[in-house]
């Protein structure tokens, strides 16, 4: 099961690993108050501590950029069964990573990194190593996948600082080696000039 | 634990002349006069020319090394013998324990548990045995004897041991068997601090505690090559996440071996040719120098070398007219002696080239044994990486090249993973 919201953002507070601006609201009104605070676009997503893989169930919606999309996305949501919320995020742009913690049997807490998004899984290009790392380990796994390229600015994409990559790497390192959960995935987290962005916490326990 | 490993006396407990057995065949390992040898076994009273005792107590003298070829289920009771004796380690052959069944696994447990209490090293059980060349020691049933050399190689197969065992030089030979007592990361921790190993190599099946396997192959001041074996995945619990499934059991496990910076290979070929490399050259960086005699063959060099990430330096002049100046630099399939020796010094002195390819192909006019004479007295000369492809059937060539520790590959392609593991960091 995955852990309750408000829990998870706690935790990642712990770490100081940094989220892109949610909240994380019930009913319309409260949502409608999210957006005005956040502004245009935002991302609209469900939470559910039995769903795992919300795209599957068209729980995610993005590019909204106006009330009307904004109170059409909220009522299409809201008739999702299960669900314990949703969550209304700043949309970020940038480059899609993907970012995981597995408590291994044989070796215990280790974490993944790659490139992410809804493909992840088919495109494979991930590294792990064992927590909890510094940050040379870090940039070594950065390096390792083929991805790395796209952090240095791909046919026009934002140049994203590897220090930034790193960084989040060793303090979900820590988290890794220190906090009791199964698996974690971050995915996607954003990258761009400003920084990285955890769009996404799954924290099973 | 040197002590057992380079024992004064050692009890040979299950000792027989019947042929084809495994009590005969330690027999034959151990039997070199480096050492006192004791013959136990109750059905003899005399063994190849010598007393047998019933019981490991009997003997006088102080015993080191105990091993143990007898079944399973007298295991304990010539353990207890052993406890009683005092000896320093004990090294069961025997199987039919954890490997085997569940009453097994009690039984080994209980076993390591007497030998530890009693301060008594335990190696096995279930092992092919130690072998140590560099002290004339070979406490195995292996089928013969390694040469000497500067590999240690820690295996949990014995049989892996066996198939590799005729083919390399070793400086230790270490079957883990089951590893109830010495654990695997004990081991390599002993291998690393062996004067005459210069490189660790690893077969693995798997491992018990992985944060000790990972902190003890961090912290090896020796190089280290494995190869992982079992990597079909597993039928794996429910996983709900990308990361649980992407992250596969040998998965993580090749990481980790990269995270200790550990050289993992996948076959055993391989294996043998990062060892020797790792063992006998230095470290390179990516400019690298071709010399061939083989036009086609340089070619073929270059296109792996690329394709590695490895550079190919501009060859600054050579004062030599008969051939054209470049990387990899064919000096034709005529070349002299005298025109290696004169190629290899030119390119090998240059600045931005950190290691040296030297290729031959044989042809009418090659002098294959000059050549690898010129090349280990040029390799005296220069502390950079020398590597060689002598190509075709001129093995006494070769082999006069990797008793002198320039490491040979009979293909080009096979120069790319040992270069790339002798690559600095």
């Amino acid at each position: 099961m995955i852990l309750e919201y408000t829990k998870q953002e706690k935790l990642l507070k712990k770490y100081n690993l940094k989220t892109a601006p949610s909240f994380f609201v019930k009913n319309k009104k409260d949502a409608l108050l999210a957006v005005s605070k956040m502004g245009y676009p935002v991302v609209f997503k469900i939470f559910s501590k039995d769903c795992l893989h919300r795209t599957e169930v068209k729980g995610v919606i993005t590019n909204i950029d106006s009330l009307k999309k904004a109170k059409d996305s909220f009522d299409k949501l809201k008739s999702i069964k299960g669900i314990d919320g949703i969550i209304i995020q700043k949309q970020i742009d940038g480059v899609e990573f993907v970012v995981g913690v597995k408590k291994d049997n044989v070796f215990g807490p280790v974490v993944m990194f790659g490139t992410g998004g809804i493909f992840v899984e088919l495109f494979n290009d991930v590294s792990f190593r064992l927590a909890p790392f510094n940050k040379g380990v870090a940039l070594s796994m950065i390096d390792s996948i083929k991805g790395k390229r796209i952090l240095d600015g791909f046919r026009g994409l934002p140049k994203i600082k590897k220090e930034d990559v790193a960084d989040l790497l060793v303090k979900t390192s820590l988290l890794a080696s220190r906090e009791q959960f199964s698996e974690i995935d971050f995915n996607p987290v954003i990258f761009n000039e400003k920084g990285a962005f955890i769009c996404d916490i799954k924290i099973i326990q | 634990m040197n002590r057992v490993f380079n024992p004064k006396s050692v009890a040979i407990i299950g000792a027989t002349d019947r042929e084809n057995s495994v009590g005969l065949g330690i027999v034959k390992n151990l039997d070199n006069n480096q050492r006192d040898l004791f013959f136990i076994n109750p059905n003899y009273k005399n063994l190849f020319g010598k007393k047998s005792y019933s019981k490991i107590q009997e003997i006088e003298s102080d015993i080191d090394l105990a091993v143990i070829a007898v079944p399973k289920q007298f295991v304990e009771v010539v353990v207890d013998d052993c406890i009683i004796k005092k000896v320093k380690g004990v090294l069961v052959i025997s199987s039919g324990f954890a490997e085997f069944d569940e009453s097994g696994r009690e039984l080994q447990e209980r076993i390591a548990l007497k030998l530890k209490k009693s301060n008594i090293y335990f190696i096995g059980p279930n092992s092919l045995g130690i072998i140590r060349p560099s002290v004339n020691l070979n406490a195995s049933f292996a089928p013969s004897n390694p040469r000497k050399g500067d590999i240690a190689l820690i295996s949990q197969s014995g049989g892996f041991i066996d198939s590799v065992i005729d083919s390399h030089g070793f400086s230790l030979i270490i079957s883990v068997g089951n590893a109830a007592g010495i654990t695997l990361e004990e081991y390599i921790a002993f291998a690393d601090k062996d004067k005459d190993t210069k490189v660790i190599a690893l077969y693995i099946e798997g491992v018990v505690d992985g944060r000790k396997f990972f902190n003890v192959l961090k912290s090896t001041k020796k190089p280290v090559v494995a190869i992982k074996v079992g990597k079909i995945p597993q039928s794996q619990k429910a996983i709900s996440s990308h990361t649980g499934s992407l992250a596969g059991e040998y998965r993580v496990f090749s990481s980790v071996l990269t995270q200790a910076g550990v050289v993992e290979v996948d076959s055993i070929e391989e294996m043998f040719d990062v060892a020797k490399a790792l063992a006998w050259t230095g470290l390179c960086g990516r400019g690298v120098g071709v010399v061939t005699n083989g036009g086609g063959a340089g070619i073929l060099m270059a296109d792996y070398l690329y394709n590695a990430g490895f550079e190919l330096p501009k060859i600054k002049k050579i004062d030599n007219v008969r051939y054209a100046i470049n990387n990899p630099l064919d000096i034709m399939g005529d070349a002299s002696t005298i025109d290696y020796a004169q190629a290899i010094e030119s390119v090998i002195s240059q600045k931005d080239i950190s290691a040296l390819i030297i290729m031959q192909t044989p042809q009418m006019m090659t002098n294959s044994m000059a050549n690898a004479k010129a090349i280990v007295e040029m390799s005296k000369k220069y502390s950079k990486p020398i590597i060689t492809v002598f190509m075709g059937n001129v093995s006494d060539a070769i082999k006069y090249l990797e008793d002198n520790n320039i490491p040979n590959y009979t293909d080009p392609k096979r120069v790319i993973k040992p270069l790339k593991s002798i690559l600095k960091k």
